[in-house]
């Protein structure tokens, strides 16, 4: 059998999330916790019809990446989209809140993030939110005594309540296959009708929510090649930044002033009237 | 006061509780606050809400939705609060009252970024709570995906009134209806079926994402008895939070007894057993 050294492999999203924990980690060494052999699935899935999968699509290892500790959490694309369920947030926030006592324990060590997700799996749609809620309260928790690094490369994406969680990380890598949005361009049209939003139309979708078009924005911080040694890279510069508030965050006055200056219309654009997609209970 | 049809119910409950007008934060006539007097001897809480605000200039946003305007707003104010308390030496409760049918969506809300402005909500939030304010949520209406995330969902305590139109999901079941093509009530009745995926509160509870059920009051009409009820329910749960913050509870500990948490739980033990590396050298023997 002959083996392909990761490296090698021209385009990272065509990896599955171990090969690219592979690909990105020193060496290609990690030590996964709470694997599948473990077999800690959603107990949610199968009543619903579905085939729960013993990792639940979320893969936690601990390694090192360009030489610093760090805990790396990849979300399997493959698996129900990469939908955020009870398990797979459990896993994401008790490994970030491990991280921080371990920082606080003079054992610092960081946090990579690949986020291809979905945002909430609907199957478990309370427990889903409840555990990105508390996936978001870990990030903050770290990020003040670590960086915490989120990678976007596709081809899924960021979407929903994990793009905020990407929003929360120190520092955001992104490829030209990554999306990140809050709401994907299906949910949009179908929310507020094709006027509002063709789904269809690729290239207005990823001038809109491509990575390329996030960087230029200043929404994410480094856009990289579709390559391992192009994101390692990114990343190892990340972790070398240390410790950082992210700038995107931050003067919530000053951004509500600028919304208010330069994007808001002046008069109401609609007479007040619900036209489409109202979503009166 | 102003009316039911402008405020909406998030409105009526914060002007209830407070016993006096709320008025709008920033300029932003969907962001009201007041503050809300709880216990003997009274302790100041600044209590905040989502309304609808019709002639919204964001018209994504003109139903009580959580948008830009909404977010940036929330995240301002929570910032400001921390602010002023730091400077006085105190750490005022924050109580977020819920009832938004969900975040805004639109093609001008994700070009401007909408993740950023309600991730910069949720940063404000735990800020606060990382400050020492104490966080509570109060559920009268829908509690619905980003718009829950990014407006209660990071308070240390939820309470919920039982009642009519009291709700929380990921997507609210008009939308999850013209997706899948079904009536709301089919989509309401199939998801009933399982514990997280319902629409129920009751089920929400069960759960442990929502911690306090208020029973027998009218979440529409918020009457003199049903506000003294609320307003001795949150008070408690005040107390609650400051225990526990005291005694430094952690996650595990809370859903370790809960057999609907089972998922939860194995993660919390595993991580916990593995996270050092010598686990497998125990384990081998």
């Amino acid at each position: 059998m002959t083996e392909i050294p990761f490296a090698s492999v021209s385009t990272f999203q065509e990896l599955s999330a171990r090969e690219r924990l592979a690909a990105l980690l020193d060496g290609g060494q990690f030590r996964e916790l709470v694997g599948p052999f473990d077999r800690v699935g959603s107990p949610w899935l199968e009543p619903q019809g579905l085939v729960p999968q013993s990792d639940d699509g979320v893969v936690v290892v601990r390694g090192k990446t360009s030489g610093h500790a760090i805990v790396a959490i990849a979300i399997e694309a493959a698996f129900e989209g990469g939908s955020v369920g009870e398990v797979g947030g459990a896993k994401i926030a008790a490994a970030l809140e491990l991280a921080a006592e371990s920082c606080r324990a003079d054992d610092p060590i960081a946090a990579l993030l690949l986020l291809e997700s979905g945002g909430v799996r609907l199957q478990e749609a309370n427990l889903g939110l409840a555990g990105i809620a508390r996936i978001q309260s870990a990030i903050v928790g770290l990020r003040e005594l670590a960086p915490v690094v989120a990678v976007v490369a596709g081809p899924t994406g960021c979407f929903g309540g994990m793009s905020l969680a990407a929003t929360l990380c120190t520092w955001i890598i992104g490829t030209a296959h990554g999306r990140l949005g809050m709401n994907g361009p299906e949910v949009i049209e179908q929310e507020a009708g094709p006027d509002e939003l063709d789904a269809t139309d690729r290239e207005l979708i990823w001038k809109l929510i491509g990575c390329e078009a996030r960087y230029r924005q200043g929404l994410i911080d480094a856009f990289v090649a579709d390559n391992a040694p192009s994101i390692a890279k990114a990343i190892g510069a990340a972790l070398a930044q240390g410790v950082q508030t992210p700038v995107r965050l931050q003067n919530a006055e000053a951004r509500l002033a600028g919304l208010r200056r330069d994007v808001m219309p002046t008069e109401a654009a609609g007479t007040g009237k619900v036209t489409t997609g109202g979503h009166r209970a | 006061m102003t009316t039911e049809a402008s405020t909406g119910r998030g409105g009526l409950w914060l002007e209830a509780l407070a016993g006096h007008s709320a008025k709008t934060v920033m300029d932003t006539r969907s962001i009201l606050e007041a503050t809300v007097n709880l216990g003997d001897p009274s302790e100041p809480v600044l209590a905040l809400t989502v309304t609808p605000d019709p002639a919204s200039r964001l018209p994504r946003a003109a139903h009580g939705e959580f948008g830009l305007e909404q977010a940036w707003t929330i995240a301002a104010r929570i910032r400001q609060s921390i602010n002023e308390d730091a400077a006085r030496g105190m750490r005022r409760p924050i109580l977020a009252i819920v009832d938004t049918p969900g975040q805004a969506f639109g093609r001008l809300e994700e070009q401007q970024c909408i993740s950023v402005a309600c991730a910069a909500a949720v940063d404000a939030y735990i800020a606060a709570r990382r400050a020492g304010h104490p966080l509570l949520a109060f559920i009268v209406g829908r509690a619905i995906s980003g718009s829950f995330l990014a407006h209660g969902l990071q308070a240390q305590r939820i309470l919920a009134i039982n009642g009519d139109g009291v709700i929380m999901h990921a997507m609210s079941p008009q939308s999850i209806a013209r997706i899948t093509r079904r009536t709301v009530e089919e989509v309401i009745e199939q998801a009933a079926s399982s514990m997280p995926m319902s629409y129920s509160i009751e089920n929400a509870h069960r759960l442990g994402v929502v911690h306090t059920l208020i029973e027998g009051i009218s979440p529409e009409a918020p009457i003199p008895a049903s506000v003294s009820i609320v307003k001795e329910a949150l008070c408690r749960t005040l107390t609650e939070i400051r225990d526990e913050a005291k005694r430094g509870v952690r996650y595990a500990a809370r859903v370790k007894d809960n057999p609907s948490r089972v998922g939860t739980a194995t993660i919390e033990r595993l991580m916990r057993e593995q996270w050092n590396p010598d686990h497998l050298k125990r384990n081998q023997g």
